[in-house]
């Protein structure tokens, strides 16, 4: 190969990355203008320069006035967190379909959600678990997922933690929770199911600093480590043997991400509720803007997935005035055509 | 938009003129009952003759029915038309009534009439006389109840409710003809009346329906009479609250359910009235606090008469009170958050619940009317329970005298 070629295939190579980059670049710009728009929305009218008002003088005090509570107490924490908690089950996603090989993996493989579900329903109808009000339901949920995450593992551990043995066993928890969640359900009084299925639908409403400041620490531990992995994970797309023969730990890569995906979606999910949609799709919306490359995809779906939680948060608080929809089906209210319009103009079946 | 408005004010004008005619029509005296059997049995026996030799339309009593109709004449046959619009023909006394839905047994005194209950009415056997050795047949809330335990039962109706449990695909579809299913809530204040006067003739028991509207009627008349005359602009603007997930979203009545008729009743403004179509909706506590309600009306799905101890009303009084948007609302600067009872709001004895919140809403206006005393009285009266009001159960949060 000449040293012509070689410069022009680097070349090539720089306009590929920076392309890339460009493109994650947008997305930033994007969620921060559309954050801007969204934080703008609601019963009280407030001007940017208002609303900018209020988020510099919260640096200084606390809120006062009844508009300071409705932004910094109200939109904005909701806004944040609907970026944060896209932002990771996108990621989860991504990482949960890259060591699972499978287009259908999303966080709620590992029967998280069904475990999830099954301590809300415990919380909201038997009244038990850890915490109190509504760190209840919180703290119940978050102590499922892990629970389910931990026995998954166990089981996928017998047939050494392979896509197969994970699925499977994820699979079987799924459906286990679920049916424990159904019985819990089967006695419960009637208002006390309307509670468990209003939290199934998912909505962002328990927002706050805290659950952000908790949700946060997460992420920041947690993320660094999968985008260090990102090139494992593009090894292992090649299948096990192939990334082993490069010297990829295969075994420690795929349990170590699956347990901070489970994590991630645990620290998500026991504040939001089942939000499923952003952690299946996104990935897949982001792969075809950006290819394959995990150095590019991860943060690149987290982002994606951060525009579509808080485009469909602000459309379910603003879609009907006055009214909240369950922000779950506006996620897929705005990811399914978003998703099919890519599928369709790229005209390829592989993802 | 305008004739759509036009559209459902006709609709609605038609269906309370329907509504008051229906309940005008319903025969009180013994000449009128002979009079509505007379008619019944002639149309049955036409259009018995005519399916039978015609082909022509069929009716809707068989030959047996048609037996014991002229047996029990001019007591029976009897036609109500059921809270779902279904016509219902008894043609003899009905003795064993298997009561999904059984609010109105004790206080009308049909007891004996009764073979068969659900559990929620179990559940509450305290208030409930009449479920002693009944067979509970399971049911209640969202569970289905236990077919084969209505079989059980033998009945010869089954009474269930409009818009709670299952429907007539679970009740008729299943049951033998001759049981007759009749759907009615006994729970929604606009029209309680009419299923009681209603349920009474069909029953033979006006008397007793009579006693209970009399009572009912003394007091919602006399809070509605006065709330009318309450002018618009010093009636308090009312935010329903009937939960939440914990989080910032809260769930609210709009015009046509239960809450929202106690709210207006009640004299207040539910400002959610025309929000939502639909039996509830989700609201933020931003609107809510953009609409600055002078007061909170919140319906706890918890506490009730086996209940002692308060902490579900104060757990959703505090549930809501922590939201400190709310605190710029005269609802909580004022400190007028009520909490109460769905055990209350809902069920026979809600004129002391409709009491309550009017005094709630208007303490000087309502300062002579006793809720608790309304209670106790409807207990001693209609369920003849040994039960205080005032030393047990958790009805309401505040407390009002």
């Amino acid at each position: 190969m000449s040293g012509m070629d070689i410069t022009e295939i680097r070349n090539h190579y720089s306009g590929y990355v920076r392309r890339k980059w460009l493109l994650i670049g947008f997305s930033v710009i994007l969620i921060l203008l559309l954050s801007a728009f969204a934080v703008s929305l609601g019963s009280f009218k407030l001007s940017y320069s208002e609303i900018l008002m209020i988020i510099a003088s919260s640096f200084a005090s606390e809120p006062t006035t009844i508009e300071e509570y409705v932004i910094m107490t109200n939109r904005l924490p909701r806004i944040i967190f609907a970026m944060m908690a896209g932002f990771g089950l996108a990621i989860c996603g991504t990482v949960m379909q890259a060591v699972l090989r499978n287009p259908l993996a999303s966080p709620f493989t590992l029967g998280i959600a069904s475990a999830a579900g099954l301590g809300a329903a415990i919380a909201f109808i038997l009244g038990a678990g850890i915490g109190t009000g509504m760190y209840l339901v919180i703290g119940n949920a978050f102590l499922f997922t892990l629970i389910a995450s931990g026995l998954v593992f166990g089981l996928a551990s017998i047939r050494g933690i392979t896509p197969g043995s994970v699925i499977m066993a994820g699979i079987a928890i799924s459906y286990l929770f679920s049916a424990m969640t159904s019985f819990v359900q089967y006695f419960s009084a009637a208002e006390n199911l309307q509670m468990v299925v209003f939290w199934m639908l998912g909505s962002l409403d328990k927002a706050n600093w805290e659950i952000i400041t908790a949700t946060g620490i997460i992420l920041l531990i947690t993320c660094p480590y999968l985008f260090w992995k990102a090139i494992d994970l593009n090894v292992m797309g090649a299948g096990d043997e192939c990334a082993k023969s490069m010297g990829v730990n295969v075994k420690r890569v795929r349990l170590s991400c699956l347990g901070l995906t489970s994590l991630i979606t645990a620290g998500i999910i026991c504040f939001t509720g089942t939000i499923g949609f952003i952690g299946l799709v996104a990935p897949h919306i982001t792969r075809m803007m950006v290819g394959g490359d995990h150095r590019f995809l991860l943060p690149a779906a987290g982002i994606v997935g951060a525009v579509l939680l808080v485009a469909a948060d602000a459309a379910a608080r603003n879609i009907l005035p006055g009214q909240v929809l369950p922000v779950g089906i506006m996620t897929a209210f705005f990811g399914v055509p978003f998703f099919l319009y890519l599928f369709i103009r790229r005209g390829s079946g592989d993802w | 938009m305008h004739s759509l408005r036009y559209i459902i004010l006709l609709i609605l004008l038609a269906s309370l003129l329907i509504s008051s005619c229906a309940a005008s029509d319903i025969p009180r005296t013994p000449e009128e009952i002979r009079e509505v059997a007379k008619a019944v049995l002639q149309e049955e026996i036409l259009l018995f003759m005519e399916a039978g030799y015609s082909s022509g339309e069929t009716s809707d009593l068989h030959r047996n029915d048609l037996r014991y109709a002229a047996r029990n004449y001019p007591e029976y046959p009897r036609r109500i038309v059921d809270t779902t619009g279904k016509t219902i023909t008894i043609v003899r006394p009905l003795e064993r009534i298997v009561a999904y839905n059984s609010h109105w047994v004790t206080p009308l005194n049909q007891d004996e009439k009764i073979v068969g209950v659900a559990s929620s009415a179990v559940s509450e056997e305290i208030i409930n006389p009449h479920v002693v050795g009944k067979i509970n047949i399971g049911g209640g809330g969202p569970n289905m109840p236990d077919l084969e335990r209505i079989y059980a039962c033998n009945p010869d109706a089954i009474i269930t409710y409009v818009t709670l449990g299952p429907g007539d695909e679970f009740f008729v579809d299943k049951m033998p003809k001759s049981v007759k299913v009749i759907r009615m809530d006994f729970l929604e204040p606009a029209y309680v009346r009419d299923e009681i006067l209603k349920i009474g003739y069909l029953l033979d028991c006006q008397e007793e329906a009579d006693a209970y509207l009399a009572w009912h009627d003394s007091y919602v008349r006399e809070i509605t009479k006065r709330t009318a005359e309450i002018p618009d602009d010093e009636r308090i603007r009312v935010f329903i609250d009937v939960g939440s997930t914990g989080g910032a979203d809260r769930r609210t009545a709009p015009t046509g359910t239960y809450m929202s008729t106690h709210c207006v009743d009640g004299g207040g403004i539910n400002i959610a009235a025309d929000l939502i179509t639909g039996s509830t909706g989700v609201v933020n506590t931003e609107w809510i606090a953009f609409e600055n309600p002078d007061a909170i009306l919140a319906l706890c799905y918890g506490a009730g008469y086996g209940v002692d101890d308060s902490r579900d009303l104060t757990e959703h009084y505090r549930d809501i009170t922590s939201h400190q948007i709310l605190s710029f609302t005269p609802a909580l600067q004022e400190d007028r958050v009520y909490i109460i009872s769905y055990r209350y709001a809902y069920g026979l004895e809600y004129p002391a619940a409709l009491a309550t919140i009017a005094k709630w809403f208007y303490p000087d206006r309502f300062a002579d009317l006793n809720p608790q005393s309304i209670h106790q009285e409807y207990i001693d009266r209609f369920i003849g329970a040994d039960y205080d009001v005032t030393a047990r159960g958790v009805f309401a949060y505040p407390n009002v005298g």
